[in-house]
């Protein structure tokens, strides 16, 4: 049985830590021109101008404006979904949950498509105005709205209800996609390749400044669920035991729900639907380090970010030098991963 | 501790509590019985808190039960409910230091009480096992060490409450009677009030030091066991026709069979 002290936790971390590094450096390194890790570690020196020397320039000119910053964007979508993913299945104690189930994900590309296929005709002067920051804030809206009309609707007597709440992202999940549907329907050629390669989902980032507020609140708003991790442990017991056990477990709920759509709406704005992170990244690290959620956020967390790095790389170099979207590569790996674990879970419950 | 006065509690025109008044007191047994849909367990979420009353007030240590922070309140109160499911692999250890979370004491001395609650409730050998692996009357066992950890005091100070809702209805004989005289011993030693819903009468008239009898919604009696437990009344409570006896080694026990006709 896995449980918890303190050193196990702090050697779990630090393995996952450097894992994370040495998969950044290999994402880094690798690319259309590919690079020695001397060499890659040298440019990334000079662009943080520790070494001035002018023959790592034009590497350090690759890494500065391709790999480094969708290396950071990888990171941070891959910790936000993980991490998230981990907060939902606790909320809903449930092992089967996950940032898509309910419509969070589905309601920020409904507000992308919105943008995409509509934007300029619908709203030509915020457009205008707003350029391609209007599709950050519109993904942004689409997954607030989404989660508030699902959380309102599951709300019964001052109390979430637990099973509502998945219907009601069910519902969701079909109107959005009906939605996205018939906007594909109405948009022409340009529109409709821009839809279809942004809702496969890429790490490229063309702006230094988009990744900035993607990180400002992300990161804040990831470390802010880490606080929560002993009233998620009291949560998995049942919400009367958490509140017996002293929470007041309402409240945490709500702030969770709305610190999950921030992350995830700005997530899906940034870098398109990347599924099954959220799911299969706390499942996998349940089976090495336990339920307890005091090292399985922060774990869950670093190995997302470590995972979704790692698939990216194989995108990138998988039909080099074309792409793969990332969010194919997550789902081809992710689906049968999925189904492996519904198996196993009918199974288990199987008497 | 708890003082209940004139609790009432109506969804839509359905009475489950009407007008019931009592005192709890800490360092007493309290066993609530009563036939199925009595309001045993409305009873118990009106205390724990989880039940707003429609009338009627509950007082907790002298104040409001809703003027009670969760927080302040878990730190003198601790909540077994019927049915409690988990369906994450956590050790019974960890899940019995979860009882130690509203305490801000130090993690060896949570661990030691753990290691009691653990210890008392014969759970010891289980420690390291997987709470899903368990059988049904283990999880009851493990989630009652878990609770029994969270009032747990090493000097006893301060008063304070356990609520349980039928605690032994996975438990084998051997285990209902050893948890029974553990709460009772827990009311002795460490000055902990007891509220305990049950449906066995010859227990409830073995262990409590008091007895409240519940019928449709109303307290129809309250008292030493040996005092309100008679046949006119239990024949009428559970509409079955009643034959009281005492127990053959203490005749201060009465003891409750259905009579053969």
């Amino acid at each position: 049985m896995h449980s918890y002290s303190s050193f196990r936790s702090k050697t779990v971390l630090t393995g996952l830590g450097v894992l994370v590094g040495i998969i950044s450096l290999w994402s880094l390194k690798s690319g259309a021109i590919p690079t020695s890790v001397t060499d890659t570690l040298q440019a990334l020196g000079h662009l943080v101008g520790l070494i001035h020397d002018s023959s790592n320039e034009r590497l350090a000119l690759i890494l500065g404006q391709i790999r480094l910053p969708r290396l950071i964007l990888g990171l941070l979508a891959g910790a936000g979904l993980a991490i998230c993913g981990t907060v939902m299945q606790a909320l809903f104690r449930n092992p089967m949950a996950d940032p898509g189930l309910l419509g969070v994900s589905s309601g920020a590309a409904f507000g992308a498509v919105l943008t995409i296929v509509l934007g300029v005709s619908l709203m030509p002067g915020i457009y205008l105005l707003l350029g391609e920051w209007l599709l950050l804030i519109m993904a942004f809206t689409g997954s607030l709205i989404s989660l508030l009309l699902v959380y309102r609707l599951a709300r019964l007597n001052s109390r979430t209800d637990i099973p509502t709440m998945l219907l009601a992202g069910v519902a969701m999940n079909a109107i959005t996609g009906s939605m996205i549907g018939l906007l594909s329907y109405i948009a022409d050629d340009t529109e409709l390749r821009d839809l279809i390669f942004w809702s496969l989902g890429s790490l490229e980032v063309t702006d230094w400044t988009k990744l900035l507020v993607a990180a400002v609140v992300v990161l804040p708003a990831g470390s802010a669920m880490l606080i929560y991790c002993g009233a998620l442990n009291a949560n998995l017991l049942g919400e009367s035991e958490a509140r017996h056990l002293g929470f007041d477990i309402e409240k945490v709920k709500t702030r969770l729900i709305i610190l999950v759509s921030l992350v995830v709406g700005v997530i899906v704005a940034m870098s398109g639907i990347i599924g099954f992170v959220g799911l299969v990244v706390p499942h996998l690290l349940r089976l090495i380090v336990g339920p307890d959620h005091r090292l399985l956020l922060p774990a869950s967390a670093l190995f997302g970010a470590a995972l979704l790095v790692l698939a990216d790389i194989v995108a990138r170099t998988v039909v080099a030098p074309a792409e793969v979207p990332i969010g194919i590569i997550t789902s081809v790996l992710g689906g049968p991963l999925f189904l492996w674990l519904l198996i196993r879970h009918k199974r288990k419950y199987k008497y | 501790m708890f003082i209940i006065s004139q609790l009432q509690v109506r969804i839509g025109d359905h009475v489950l509590l009407h007008n019931l008044s009592a005192e709890l007191h800490a360092g007493q047994l309290c066993i609530v019985v009563g036939p199925n849909g009595a309001g045993k367990t409305t009873l118990l979420k009106c205390l724990d808190g989880e039940v707003r009353p429609t009338q009627g007030s509950i007082a907790f240590n002298d104040r409001p039960i809703d003027r009670w922070s969760a927080q302040e309140l878990a730190k003198s109160r601790a909540v077994l409910p019927q049915h409690s499911s988990l369906d994450f692999p956590f050790s019974v250890q960890d899940v019995v230091l979860m009882g130690r979370m509203p305490h801000d004491t130090s993690s060896d001395t949570n661990r030691r009480i753990a290691q009691l609650a653990l210890d008392v409730c014969d759970c010891k050998h289980l420690a390291d096992r997987a709470f899903t692996t368990l059988s049904g009357g283990e999880q009851q066992r493990t989630q009652t060490a878990r609770v029994l950890a969270q009032v747990w005091q090493d000097h006893p100070t301060q008063s304070r409450f356990l609520l349980l809702d039928e605690p032994i209805s996975a438990l084998d004989l051997s285990h209902q009677h050893s948890l029974l005289s553990l709460l009772r011993d827990l009311t002795r030693n460490q000055g902990i009030g007891v509220l305990c819903t049950l449906h066995n009468l010859n227990l409830a008239a073995q262990y409590a030091d008091r007895c409240l009898i519940l019928d449709r919604g109303r307290l129809v009696a309250d008292g030493d066991p040996a005092e309100v437990f008679s046949e006119e009344t239990l024949s009428n409570v559970f509409d079955l026709d009643i034959w009281l006896d005492h127990h053959p080694q203490d005749p201060s026990i009465p003891l409750v069979l259905p009579r053969i006709t």
